[in-house]
């Protein structure tokens, strides 16, 4: 028997939900719109379940979903309500219990990793974070492979710097 | 030779640090390197630039607020599954009215989840004795797999008859639905026996070829164990029961992260 695509999706999104609200953190840098970004993703693959194609990668096709929903949807939405200038004081940051828990270097490389432009820091995230190659986050992202090989040296060259400085 | 550019240093070093460089490119680099302090200096920074990410992107997951995301969920396929009344594409404020629907959906969804959520903490082993036996056992099997072991794909023929007869022995029924994992290739069921008691094996690759396995086997009538993650024997194991007399468990090298999102989801299916 055939699992319907529908039950698939549903799986797929149900493994997924925390590295989904991940990608949707680093994107935004905001909780509440990380959630918003995983509650339309559930309801936009459940939607479109139709057109995943089984035994293609299920997770490549929900992480494509939630950042087409963010670039053309959240993203300019906060645009136009004048929400897109970097706020200095949008940092990510482990949650407040958690931070206590985790060395205080993973929390300043995750603030520096924050502080990266847009496209840098989501083409790190995918790389470092996801484990896409650098073909599957081209394609994720639609750029050439130079322009994710070109993000992220800059992110790392980037991070060095800040990392060198005291304090940072 | 034509002129080289520091970024296209920087992007050469940059894939070379990632392992994505094809071996001729990889080889004239490395031939560079000897003679050029500065192109030794740029690497080394592009990799001081690397450090401590991977690390941070995995503590980061680990803040995920769960019952939350899976009341979310819930509510997504409660919403997609009514008999509807035209939803608008896209509606003005974007998210609010969504919201204003599912919000009590989600808060009754999410009070049920909270208990079974609450379960996920990490242990050096197994709580019980007579509980950690099986698991134990498990794990020193796998300790003896290979990447060859589940190397060869099965035929859906003996896909078919190894779940059919794995079902019989156990005395519930295991179909390639509800078996099925996401992104996760299933290479088979094969039946053993612990202690007078079947134990089924599943055994699956994940999406980067790293083998794993969700095992099942009839217990004494023990109460409800929530998942529970751990390590065994080098591996990352979650194991749990619904108080079915059924004891479960997923063992492999797979992240524990994955691990207990499949354990969710199984969790789920099984009712």
């Amino acid at each position: 028997m055939i699992t319907s695509g529908n039950e698939e999706v549903r799986s797929g999104l149900r493994v997924h939900l925390p590295a989904l609200w991940r990608f949707g953190l680093v994107l935004s840098r905001k909780r509440e719109t990380a959630e918003e970004l995983v509650q339309a993703t559930c309801l936009r693959a459940l939607e479109r379940a139709d057109q995943y194609q089984p035994g293609t990668r299920l997770d490549r096709w929900l992480f494509s979903i939630l950042h087409s929903i963010w670039i053309n949807d959240l993203r300019a939405r906060r645009i136009r309500l004048g929400e897109g200038q970097v706020d200095a004081e949008t940092a990510l940051v482990f949650d407040g219990a958690h931070a206590i828990e985790t060395n205080i270097l993973a929390g300043q490389v995750l603030a520096r990793i924050g502080r990266l432009p847009d496209a840098q820091r989501e083409t790190v995230l995918l790389v470092y974070g996801e484990g896409y190659s650098y073909r599957e986050a081209a394609d994720l992202l639609g750029v050439p492979i130079g322009t994710i090989m070109s993000r992220l040296a800059s992110a790392r060259e980037r991070l060095a710097e800040e990392g060198a400085r005291p304090g940072a | 030779m034509s002129e080289r550019h520091p970024s296209d240093d920087a992007e050469q070093l940059v894939a070379l640090l990632d392992g994505e460089l094809e071996a001729g490119s990889e080889a004239a680099l490395a031939e560079r390197l000897p003679d050029d302090a500065d192109l030794r200096a740029r690497l080394a920074t592009l990799d001081r630039g690397g450090e401590g990410v991977r690390r941070a992107f995995d503590l980061l997951l680990d803040d995920a607020p769960i019952a939350r995301l899976d009341a979310i969920l819930d509510g997504a396929i409660a919403a997609t599954q009514k008999p509807s009344p035209t939803v608008p594409a896209r509606s003005r404020p974007a998210w609010g009215w969504l919201r204003g629907l599912l919000a009590p959906a989600a808060a009754a969804l999410a009070a049920g989840l909270v208990g079974l959520w609450l379960g996920f903490a990490v242990l050096g082993g197994p709580a019980h004795e007579e509980e950690g036996g099986w698991l134990a056992a498990v794990a020193s099997y796998w300790a003896l797999t290979t990447p060859d072991t589940l190397a060869i794909a099965p035929t859906p023929d003996h896909l078919a008859k190894g779940l059919a007869l794995a079902s019989d022995r156990l005395g519930i029924t295991l179909s390639p639905a509800a078996i099925a994992l996401p992104d996760a290739d299933f290479r088979g069921a094969t039946v053993f026996d612990y202690d007078g008691k079947p134990l089924v094996q599943l055994a699956y690759l994940d999406a980067d070829g790293t083998p794993f396995a969700y095992c099942v086997i009839r217990a004494a009538e023990s109460g409800s164990v929530q998942p529970t993650a751990g390590t065994m024997g080098g591996f990352n194991v979650v194991h749990w029961s619904a108080g079915d007399g059924v004891d479960r468990m997923l063992i492999g090298r797979v992240p524990g992260a994955v691990l207990e999102r499949y354990a969710a989801l199984l969790s789920e299916r099984a009712g």
